[in-house]
This record gives structure tokens, sequence and C-alpha cells, in this order.
């Protein structure tokens, strides 16, 4: 098996003079959770839509478990599960009939059908049409389309918009078991920090259609840069004295002087404050979080 | 051609439950219905015993599906069919699954062949129930006795009549799938039936307007016969070639 689910160079696509995409090198291990994070407008549902040949790429390659998407026959889509954006059902129809359509089309075995309901416990409302089904029912629906012909890998394209706390909660539950119960990739994109933190071991950072930042999750931990938090009368003198004795000086939205220091430093920093005749009413040793270090990288867009 | 049969497969059980599906046995009624009315309302009917009941209703029904109703059902249909997957957003499903996007878009295809011809199908009965309900409800007046029907002319005329609407299911089909609006795909559909009511007079244009074509291939029982050989082929050939571009236009399509 090749070691990349998915593996993409230089992707790029652009309308008019706007880039959607620009130069994207994606490498999604097999077996991984990649979360590909972004704010809204990022050039996630682009990447994804040409992962999936939907759209065009002006430039660059896609390459799906080491076949090529352009390959004739599309071949390397054949084990390849995508739910981009809502799912895509026939209200007029029941949950069993939709499976059915997809079902029909990919020529996989009716025996499927029984096992995708079974994975996304929609077994008892499996005669009821759709457009009875909640939300939430949908979603799952539109995840056991994604799984009629035994993926490996899973493309999803923000798979708990919209949904209310209960059926976000069965979504990700359900994601969750994928690599391990199956032995499926899941590639899966959001703007909500929290929940790729959740989900994923590998992430992606989309901003204004470049990748800022790829790796597992602990790389991006340990960016997480340690800082002194630094409460002051005068904070503009404060900062004068701290910057002209060399500290770097963060910026802060509290109030408080975030400075780039090391937990040792803070006694230094203290008399040298104390010294100068500044009266110093908090010092604490703070880390960055993981919004903080995705607000820097998506120009502080996210939400 | 594997991927084309399961494509079929998959738009038959679509289908199901469906306004089109429906629509099939409706629209065909109401002409034949219509026909009845103005039938029983003629004065020669009531009065000329030797009045020809099944030449009135074949020439009229056809002459009011192939005019009239068939453009507006053609459009409808074919709207009906294609607001299934646009409502359902299906299109970034479908053409993400791995067989080739030409399959799914000529599936579209046949099945609005295949409703229009299920249509076609129930004109026919629909005109010789017609005749059938006269004649046992004691509506033919002396004890008239109706002639054996003819089956021949009337198998004749709707298959000339179904081969020349391929231009214009063709056509509908495209644009109902082109663009995403109901609106749009009953406009053009009214717009054109419209036209086709004023331009099937016309010795320029009636021979050339795809809408008018259906009618003028039907042969002798409602057109002149001269017209068939141009009206045929172009609405027959005209519309396997409108399909084959269309498809090719449509599948290169970004899905957004």
């Amino acid at each position: 098996m090749h070691s990349l689910a998915i593996e993409t160079q230089g992707l790029t696509r652009k309308y008019g003079a706007f880039v959607a995409v620009d130069q994207l090198n994606l490498a999604v291990p097999q077996g991984s959770v990649y979360g590909f994070l972004g704010p809204n407008g990022a050039g996630k549902t682009t990447t994804i839509r040409m992962l999936l040949g939907l759209i065009r790429a002006q430039a660059g390659e896609v390459h799906l478990s080491g076949r090529a998407l352009q390959a004739p026959g599309r071949v390397a889509l054949e084990r390849v599960g995508a739910l981009v954006e809502m799912p895509s059902l026939y209200g007029h129809l029941t949950g069993r009939e939709n499976l059915e359509v997809t079902r029909r089309l990919l020529g996989a075995s009716r025996a499927q059908i029984g096992r995708v309901l079974q994975i996304v416990r929609l077994k008892d409302a499996a005669n009821k049409r759709v457009s009875q089904y909640s939300l939430g029912m949908k979603q799952r629906l539109g995840l056991a389309l994604t799984l009629l012909n035994e993926p490996e890998l899973l493309i999803l394209d923000e798979p708990t918009n919209g949904l209310d706390p209960a059926g976000i909660h069965e979504v990700r539950d359900l994601i969750r078991g994928f690599p391990a119960e199956y032995g499926i990739t899941v590639f899966l994109s959001s703007h909500l920090l929290s929940e790729v933190e959740q989900l994923a071991d590998t992430i992606g950072i989309i901003h204004q259609g470049k990748l800022m930042f790829q790796g597992v999750l602990a790389d991006l931990h340990d960016q997480r840069e340690r800082y002194l938090e630094v409460g002051v009368a005068d904070a503009l003198t404060a900062h004068d004295l701290l910057t002209t004795a060399g500290y770097s000086v963060l910026p802060s939205s509290n109030g408080l002087l975030h400075v780039a220091a090391e937990p040792e430093h803070a006694a230094d920093l203290n008399s040298l404050l104390v010294g100068r005749g500044q009266r110093v009413h908090h010092l604490a040793l703070r880390q960055r979080s993981l919004e903080d270090i995705f607000l820097t990288l998506t120009g502080g867009t996210a939400q | 051609m594997s991927a084309l049969l399961r494509a079929v497969d998959a738009e038959l059980l679509k289908m199901k439950r469906t306004l089109a599906l429906t629509l099939i046995v409706v629209m065909p009624l109401s002409i034949c219905l219509l026909d009845l009315a103005i039938l029983l309302e003629n004065t020669n009917f009531s009065s000329d015993p030797t009045y020809d009941v099944w030449g009135f209703l074949l020439r009229n029904n056809i002459a009011f599906w192939g005019i009239l109703m068939l453009p507006l059902f053609v459009t409808l249909e074919t709207a009906l069919v294609a607001t299934l997957d646009h409502n359902a957003q299906s299109w970034k499903h479908v053409y993400a699954l791995p067989l080739p996007r030409w399959s799914i878009y000529m599936a579209k295809q046949l099945i609005n062949l295949a409703l229009i011809a299920g249509s076609m199908i129930v004109v026919g009965i629909a005109t010789m129930l017609t005749g059938v309900f006269l004649q046992v409800s004691g509506l033919l007046p002396d004890e008239r006795v109706l002639p054996v029907f003819p089956w021949g002319t009337l198998i004749q005329s709707l298959t000339l009549l179904f081969l020349a609407s391929w231009l214009i299911i063709a056509i509908h089909t495209w644009v109902s799938l082109r663009w995403h609006s109901f609106t749009v795909a009953s406009a053009v559909g009214i717009v054109a039936t419209v036209v086709g009511f004023i331009v099937v007079n016309s010795d320029t244009y009636a021979g050339y307007f795809p809408w008018t074509l259906p009618l003028r291939a039907a042969g002798p029982l409602v057109m002149d016969a001269t017209a068939t050989p141009l009206a045929l082929p172009l609405g027959f050939i005209g519309g396997i070639v409108f399909a084959l571009v269309a498809c090719w236009d449509v599948t290169r399509q970004d899905v957004l």
C-alpha cells in the first residue's frame, strides 16, 4: 500500500485574478485522521473538489493512494468515499432507497446496504422517507453513502456543519472509529480548531489558499511558545524599557504586556522594571494556546 | 457501457413516487378528454351516420399532442427529472463516484426519452379507450358501431412523432441540466411552444423549428406527407447529435 492516502503537488486553482488554492502540497498519511483546518473562504472546499475531480486544477497533480486522479477510468476514486458539505439525498425516497441509488451506480453488492446502515446506526429508520429525517440522521445517512464502496479513504467537508450538539457528537463518534475499526484514512475539513483537535492526529492549516502548516498535532503543540505576562501601571513606559533591554514584547489584547521569555528570566525582568520605578502588580508564566497559533497563522480571522 | 446501465438503473429508482411519473398518464389523458368534449359538441358527429369517429380522434389527439402538449410535456418532464438532482445537490456526490460523467448525463437523456415514449403509448391507448367509451356508454348516436381501431395508422403516426421529438427532448435535457433553475427550463419550453404554435403554418420556418418537427413528421394523418422526409431526420438525427454535444458540454463543467 502506498504510504500516502492523498498527495498533491503544486495544486493550484484561480478564479480570474483570485487565487483560491495556491501551490498546495498535501501529504496525508495512510491510516490517519487528517484535519484540514482553515477559516471560511480559505480554500478548503475548492481543494476538496479538486481532490475529487469535481473541479479542474489549473496546475498541479493529485494522487490518491498512489494513483493519479487523472488516470483513465477514474480508478483513483474506486476506494474513495466523499461527503462534500451537506449530504446529497433524495427526500422522496427512503433512507434505504437512497443507499440503493448509489449502490446501483457503484455496482456494489446488496449486502453493503445492511452493513453501512449498521455502521451509522440507521437500521430502524431505513424505511422512512428522508424528508422526515432530522439533520443528524441525514448526515449519518450521508456518511453511509460514502461507505458503500468499502473506502480506504474518506473525504469529509465540514461534516458537522449545521448539526445540533447531539448530532455533532454522533458524527464525531462515527468518524473517530473509522481508522481503527475499518482501516479508513479520514481527510476532514473544518473551520473549527476544537473539532480538528478532538478528531485529528495530523493537521494541515490553509489560509488564503496557501498551506501554512502541515504535520502531526504534537508538532503544533511544540510551537506553543511560553511567555511572561506582566501587569504594570504604565504599560507604555514599561514596554519601552523592556524593548530597550532586548526583550521581545508580543502583541496582546488584554492590557497586559506579553514578553517572550523563559521562566528563569522572570526575576530579572521584575528587577528591571521595579528598579526603573515601575510598580509590577501582575507577573505570570503563560503558554500560547493552539488557538493563538492558529489565529497567527490565519491572520486572526478564524472562529 | 456497464456504467451507463448502472446509471440508468439508478435513475429508474429515483423516479419512484415522482410527479414526473404521474404526468405520463395525466397529460395524455387531459388531451383525450378535451378531444372527447370537442367531438360530442360536433354536429356532424351526431347527424352524419358515416362520420369517421376514429379519424377524428386520431387526427385531433395527435395534432393537439404534437404541437401543444408534447413540447410542454417535454419541458415539464425534463425539468422535473433534473430538479430531483438539483434539489438534492447530488452532482457533487455522483460526479465524485468512480464512473464516467458521460454515463450520468446519458442516463438522464435515456430516462427522458423513456418517459416521453411512455406518454406516447398512453396517448395511443387513451385514444382507443375513448372510442370504446363512446361505444359502451351509448354516446354514439343511432346505435352505430365503430369499425376496427386503426392501430397501424396510430402506431405509425406516434412512432414518427416520437422519433422526431428527440431533438426537443435533447435540447430540454441540456437546458434543465445545464441551468439549475426550474424557471429557466420552463421559460425556454413555454416560449418555444408558443413560437412553435405560430410558426407551424409557416412555409419558410416550420420545417426547421425543432418544436414543430414532431408534428410535421407525424405523417399524412395530421400534416402534408411531404413534410416527413425532412422533419424526421432533422428531429431524430438532430436529437442524437445534440445530445452528444450537450453531454460533452455539461460533463466538462466544474461542479461548484
